[in-house]
């Protein structure tokens, strides 16, 4: 990123002399302004969420369940997952140790990174703005549970648990998700 | 991005601080140790992406000065159509990075006059195929035949997504 930052800066010197940089450091400068308050609110509320959610309940949830009602709570306990990939694989992995069918992961997985709201309230709101990214869950909504049904129809519901990895997460990744910033 | 000052400006910031102080409320309720646990992520969370967003949208900023506008207005544009759509469900499956890399690359994209449908998309295809995700987080924890098979559920949301948001007609806010 740094990289990126220095090659688009000297780009837009040798493409537009001083006026081009005068001009992007006070872009840069109004959208940090106009960000600040809004991700410090993000954070806050992130943080509250994620000391609110028990992560072993989640698995417990979708650890037996199946059937539309596995997939529906699957995509709901996937939108709840706060944090990042650092959190939700490790978390997946878990759960299809635990014997949750591949479909259920699917559905949680998609929700997780189509709906997550964690994502949603830090990251989609306060850059592409509350119309446009109500629209976007809207359109989003039916999809978790199509990519589960998808999944059993093309491998069946079944337990995946030998193709997972990681059967649990280890002592590092959990200490990791614990001290790990949320996305 | 929502103007500085517009109602879904005054909006989202309302929802995030009411949020805050609902879900702060229900912290303290419940164990004043977990209020702290909240803010102690919080502050985490801020140190931990502080720096990365900061040159993020420096970069994204000057992106946005040498981004040919008339070229991404064709490319992607609110008049690219079924072309548009496509090109931006590529470009969003092989955006590298998580949202401090895309959000600001979104938010540069759009202001270069990509359309609302296209910018959908693009957000949809990084949410759901994400090729490097699949790189480093999914192929090593939930391994590559599981990885394989979620890529291949997911190929079909991008594409009905934003063929949706196409015929309705999405516009940024």
């Amino acid at each position: 990123m740094a990289c990126l930052a220095i090659i688009g800066g000297v780009a837009s010197y040798l493409l537009g002399g001083v006026p081009k940089l005068e001009a992007a450091a006070t872009t840069s400068g109004f959208t940090l302004l106009q960000l600040a308050p809004r991700l410090i609110g993000a954070m806050l509320l992130a943080g509250f969420i994620q000391a609110l959610v028990p992560r072993d309940a989640v698995a417990r949830w979708l650890g037996a369940e199946s059937g539309m009602r596995g997939l529906m709570l699957a995509a709901v306990a996937g939108a709840f997952t706060p944090g990042g990939p650092m959190a939700s694989f490790p978390i997946m992995a878990a759960i299809a140790a635990a014997g949750a069918d591949g479909g259920c992961l699917i559905a949680y997985l998609t929700a997780w990174s189509l709906l997550g709201i964690n994502r949603i309230i830090v990251w989609d709101i306060p850059f592409l703005g509350f119309e446009f990214t109500a629209v976007r869950m809207l359109l989003c909504l039916p999809f978790p549970i199509l990519a589960g049904l998808l999944y059993r129809r093309l491998y069946g519901a079944r337990p995946i648990a030998e193709l997972i990895e990681l059967g649990k997460p280890t002592e590092d990744t959990a200490r990791d998700r614990e001290a790990r910033p949320a996305e | 991005m929502t103007g500085f000052g517009s109602f879904g400006d005054l909006m989202s910031m309302a929802i995030i601080y009411l949020g805050a102080v609902v879900a702060g409320a229900l912290c303290w309720r419940k164990n004043p140790a977990l209020f702290h646990q909240g803010v102690g992520i919080a502050w985490r969370t801020i140190k931990g992406i502080a720096p990365m967003l900061l040159i993020a949208i420096i970069a994204a900023t000057f992106l946005e000065q040498i981004l040919p506008g008339p070229l991404i207005g064709n490319l992607i544009g609110p008049d690219s159509g079924i072309y548009g759509v496509s090109l931006a469900i590529a470009i969003g499956a092989i955006t590298p990075g998580g949202p401090i890399v895309s959000f600001p690359l979104v938010v540069a994209l759009a202001n270069a006059g990509a359309g609302g449908p296209q910018v959908m998309a693009f957000v949809t295809s990084w949410s759901t195929l994400a090729v490097m995700r699949i790189i480093v987080f999914e192929i090593p924890v939930i391994g590559p035949k599981f990885a394989y098979r979620r890529f291949v559920t997911s190929l079909f949301i991008a594409p009905v997504v934003g063929l949706i948001a196409l015929a309705i007609g999405v516009s940024l806010s």
